[in-house]
This record gives C-alpha cells, sequence and structure tokens, in this order.
C-alpha cells in the first residue's frame, strides 16, 4: 500500500464517519437540537412582539401629536379669520373716511369760494 | 414567524456560500463521478468512479440540509449537513492534493480549511443546544 491509497483510504474513512456523525446527529442529538430550535423560534417571536409593541406606542404617540397639531392648527385658523375679518372692517373704516374727507375738502372748497364772492 | 431569507444571508454570507459551493461540486461529482477533478481521478484509480459517485451525492446533500437548516431555522438538520459538507470537503481536499501532488495545494488547502470551518460551525451549534438544555431544565427543576 503506497501513501497516496493510504490518503484515498483516509479520505473513504472520513467520508464514512461523516455520514456516521449527520445519522447520530439525527438520531441522538436530535432532542437538544430541536429545544434550541424553539428557543430561536420563541426569542424570534418575543422580538417579533417586542418591535410591534414599539410601533403601536409610536403610533398612538404620533395620533397624539397629529391631535394636538391639528387643534393648534383649528386655533390658528380661528385666529386668521378673525384678523382677516377686522382688516376688512379696517377697509370699510378707511373708505367712510375717505369719503368724509373728499366732503370735507368740497366743503371747504365751497366756503373758500363763498367768502371770495363776500366783499 | 421568520425573518426574511435576505437577512439570514446578510448573517450568513460564508456558510451560505460554502453550502451553494457544496451543492454545485457534490451535484457535479454525483453526476460526472471522478471526472469532476482530475485530481480525483488520479487518486482514485483503485476504487475507481462508484467512491466519486457516492462522495458528490453526500456532498450534495450535505449543502441542500445546510442551506435548508440554515433558511428555515431547523438546526436539526444544519448539523447533518454540516457534517456531510465536511467530510465532503475533507474528501476532495485530500484526494485533490493526493492526486495532483504540489499542484492541487491551492484547491486542497481551501477545501480542507471549509472542512475545519464546518466542524468549528457544528460545535459552535451544539454548545449553543446544550445551553439551552441546561437553561431548560434549570427551569424545569
Amino acid at each position: 500500500m503506497t501513501w497516496a491509497d493510504a490518503a484515498v483510504f483516509i479520505a473513504q474513512g472520513i467520508v464514512g464517519g461523516g455520514i456516521v456523525q449527520a445519522f447520530i446527529a439525527i438520531t441522538k442529538r436530535r432532542s437538544e437540537l430541536r429545544q434550541l430550535d424553539r428557543g430561536t423560534d420563541s426569542v424570534m417571536v418575543e422580538t417579533a412582539s417586542g418591535v410591534v409593541t414599539m410601533l403601536r406606542t409610536e403610533l398612538e404617540s404620533a395620533k397624539s401629536e397629529n391631535a394636538t397639531l391639528e387643534a393648534k392648527l383649528a386655533d390658528q385658523q380661528a385666529k386668521l379669520a378673525d384678523q382677516q375679518r377686522q382688516i376688512h372692517l379696517l377697509g370699510e373704516r378707511i373708505s367712510e373716511l375717505r369719503t368724509d374727507l373728499v366732503i370735507a375738502k368740497a366743503e371747504i372748497h365751497r366756503l373758500q369760494d363763498g367768502q371770495e364772492q363776500m366783499p | 414567524m421568520a425573518l426574511p431569507r435576505r437577512e439570514y444571508l446578510r448573517h450568513n454570507p460564508f456558510g451560505s456560500s460554502a453550502a451553494v459551493g457544496a451543492v454545485v461540486l457534490g451535484s457535479l461529482g454525483a453526476i460526472l463521478g471522478d471526472d469532476v477533478s482530475e485530481g480525483m481521478t488520479l487518486s482514485l484509480h483503485a476504487t475507481g468512479t462508484v467512491m466519486a459517485h457516492l462522495w458528490g451525492a453526500t456532498f450534495a446533500v450535505g449543502g441542500v440540509l445546510k442551506l435548508y437548516g440554515l433558511y428555515w431555522g431547523r438546526s436539526t438538520m444544519e448539523i447533518p449537513g454540516l457534517w456531510l459538507m465536511s467530510a465532503g470537503y475533507a474528501f476532495y481536499g485530500i484526494t485533490v492534493v493526493t492526486g495532483l501532488g504540489i499542484g492541487g495545494l491551492a484547491a486542497g488547502i481551501l477545501a480542507t480549511v471549509l472542512a475545519v470551518g464546518c466542524l468549528f460551525k457544528v460545535r459552535s451549534i451544539m454548545r449553543r443546544a446544550r445551553i439551552v438544555v441546561r437553561q431548560n431544565d434549570a427551569e424545569a427543576e
């Protein structure tokens, strides 16, 4: 037997050993490995559940923040409408005053004309 | 509940690649026999192509079991897959160096390192499994 034959023999032995170990893992180590898989699954479920809870909390906080912002917006809109109404009233008032001013100026002109004709 | 497959790939790039390599090379070995590698043809002259077919089938099955175990979270499949992959890589490493001598060193070293890596992974998973069993036993008491 040459060293090459010995090496191939060892290689064949390794394949045989691997197959045997695989069978041992399936038959004898099954319960340990199943417990590991169940543990991993439950950790993943817990993690997913934690993520869902966190997202729900964030959603609730975003909703309440949104409600606050909506109330603020309504308040600002009401203030804006009030200011627009005041601006409108002031515009009307300015227009009245302008009319009064025109009338007053016309009256002044009329009085000045009257004074010039009197002597 | 399972993680998306892409997440498994992101966390296990080397394991996935080694398993895919095993499936591809093993399938070729199962189909072509010792023609898949010149080193194997030269070294397996005595036992012939039957051994190469057997190796290919074992190797490919190992890769498939490893991928199934990894991506479906089943270490009951991953461990046998790793054992078969380790044996397959070791067989290839030894036969290629035996057949080609110095010319087969690169492939031989690569395959042997992957075989050792598979054994380390088996050890790591089994250690975790034992810890979980111990914790479960402690909780049960």
